[in-house]
């Protein structure tokens, strides 16, 4: 039983830690808190239901352009509506976010109706066999896909030049600028980089929680609480903060009633501010202006 | 033949007048100082030409092509590289990281890793630091790594914006030295701003002084060494 609780929270820990991945690249590339966050994994969740369903395509192999698709999604967004107000105040940058989160769900729902609806998968229902146990196909897909998806993107982050060009702009716009990186150019990037990464979260997720329009919005809320545990602003924090936020959970779940499971995300929040604000990985620090 | 020419500037920070009839000309190959006090306009004057700022009225032209209205990066590629105010250096990057984005913009590997070798050899310190933090260097440090860095990008016009601040004066002597270096051995134009007139004019052909956004004094070091008194009364108390 334990085992399969652990298995559930890595699962469910593997989509935060995505989730609160793309929260903490936004920003630390922007200093902006996306508050759309949770819509570009639904998006990306409704853009694999057209494909599989339109292109009769088998579930992995319409996961990738469905990928790209909601990365190519969270770029227009970008352009379209961040990059016109970038130099606004923060509360009009974060109020734009959340003008594109209410856009979003409307446009779904205007689409796809409100009703919920399955992600068709091959794994649903089906189970691995490890010793005694049995473990959730959909599951281990999850888990696997999310950390192939973690491993591409510490690849093109550490190894490649747009990601250092990410790591440089997160550490100093004006000294980026005076290097020859376009700012702008980075911060579109990452926008991009964070829908795909929220969109293999969504898909995966999907055959499990159904897909509805609503659904983004606890997933924001339970990955924003990852990024604070491992500490808002890291990057390993916030990924590490994503696995432990979802084993907690699970196994909380597993041992007290139900009802309480949804809570642990807004309690776990709550306790590490009260008790260490930086989380695991973060920097007390003054920011200057 | 002059490869910066900056003409009748008016920069404004808001509402605040900050630069008035800028008229500055840097000669290629030469080693030109803005002087001036804290305040006096150095500052806004290098992040105008680098395009952090952008002027009201008035033109900016390198070799010939007017940058003014350019941003950032492209007038980094165009071959204009700063060491700003505050070094605006990659704290939490390592010092590698730091040289290397400097370089971004370039593909010739080979150039690179002449220039790389070069900037080394200037700095071995910075080479025996390459893994470190740069977050953790030492101030004198942490200006060698922003020169390297500026210089890393291969440029045609280098401006060091008080490269003396917070050093001592036999880190100054040090670094003012290099910079001398790398202009007779490079032929690289430098512009540098300065509130250290000896040291600045020591190694300069030419000086422009700075007080209160207008240009008050320009002409040779030589001659603006020789007039001290007339220097000490546009700057205040040296």
């Amino acid at each position: 039983m334990l085992i399969q609780l652990i298995t559930g929270g890595l699962a469910i820990g593997s989509v935060y830690a995505l989730i609160a991945l793309a929260l903490v690249l936004i920003y630390k590339g922007s200093r902006l808190l996306n508050l759309a966050q949770g819509e570009l994994v639904t998006i990306a969740a409704y853009f694999s239901l057209a494909i599989l369903t339109q292109a009769r395509l088998p579930y992995l192999a319409g996961l990738v352009p469905a990928v790209i698709l909601a990365g190519v999604f969270a770029l227009i967004v970008e352009r379209i509506v961040i990059r016109p107000v970038v130099s606004s105040e923060e509360w009009s940058i974060l109020l734009a976010t959340w003008g594109v989160s209410i856009t979003i769900r409307g446009l779904i729902g205007l689409i796809w109706g409100h009703e919920p609806r399955p992600l068709p998968s091959p794994f649903t229902g089906q189970h691995l066999h490890w010793g005694a146990y049995a473990l959730s196909a959909q599951e281990m897909v999850i888990i696997v896909t999310s950390l192939f998806m973690l491993l591409i993107f510490y690849l093109f982050f550490k190894g490649t030049k747009a990601g250092l060009a990410m790591q440089v702009v997160a550490d100093n716009q004006m000294g980026a600028s005076l290097c020859g990186i376009s700012v702008g150019r980075i911060n579109a990037l990452t926008w991009m980089i964070s829908g795909m990464v929220a969109a293999v979260a969504g898909i995966t997720i999907s055959p499990i929680f159904f897909l509805q329009v609503e659904m983004g919005f606890e997933l924001l809320l339970s990955a924003f609480s990852a990024a604070v545990l491992g500490g808002f602003g890291s990057i390993v924090g916030a990924i590490i903060g994503g696995y432990l936020l979802g084993i907690i959970q699970a196994v909380t779940g597993g041992y007290m009633p139900e009802a309480i499971k949804s809570s642990v995300p807004f309690a776990l929040l709550i306790l590490v501010l009260v008790i260490r604000p930086t989380g695991l990985f973060g920097k007390a620090g003054v920011e200057k202006k | 033949m002059g490869i910066l020419k900056i003409e009748d500037l008016q920069v404004y920070y808001g509402r605040s007048h900050a630069l008035f009839d800028l008229n500055v000309e840097v000669a290629a190959g030469s080693i030109v100082v803005m002087l001036g006090a804290n305040g006096a306009g150095k500052s806004t004057t290098f992040k105008t030409i680098s395009g952090l700022l952008k002027p009201k009225e008035g033109r900016i032209e390198f070799l010939g092509k007017s940058i003014h209205h350019l941003p950032p990066h492209k007038i980094v590629k165009l071959g204009i590289a700063q060491a700003p105010e505050g070094r605006q250096l990659f704290l939490n990057l390592t010092v590698r990281d730091n040289l290397r984005a400097g370089q971004y913009d370039l593909i010739d590997k080979v150039e690179m890793k002449k220039d790389w070798d070069q900037v080394i050899g200037w700095f071995p310190i910075l080479g025996e630091r390459l893994n470190q933090q740069a977050g953790t260097l030492s101030g004198g440090e942490q200006q060698m790594l922003a020169i390297s860095r500026a210089f890393l990008s291969h440029p045609t016009l280098l401006l060091l914006d008080e490269p003396s601040l917070g050093l001592s004066p036999l880190l100054v002597q040090n670094i003012f030295g290099i910079i001398s270096k790398i202009n007779k051995k490079t032929g690289l134009t430098i512009f540098l701003a300065e509130q250290n007139v000896m040291v600045a004019l020591s190694i300069a052909d030419r000086g422009y002084v700075l007080k209160l956004g207008r240009v008050a004094l320009e002409g040779e070091s030589r001659v603006l060494l020789e007039s001290k008194t007339i220097l000490q009364s546009y700057l205040g108390v040296s």
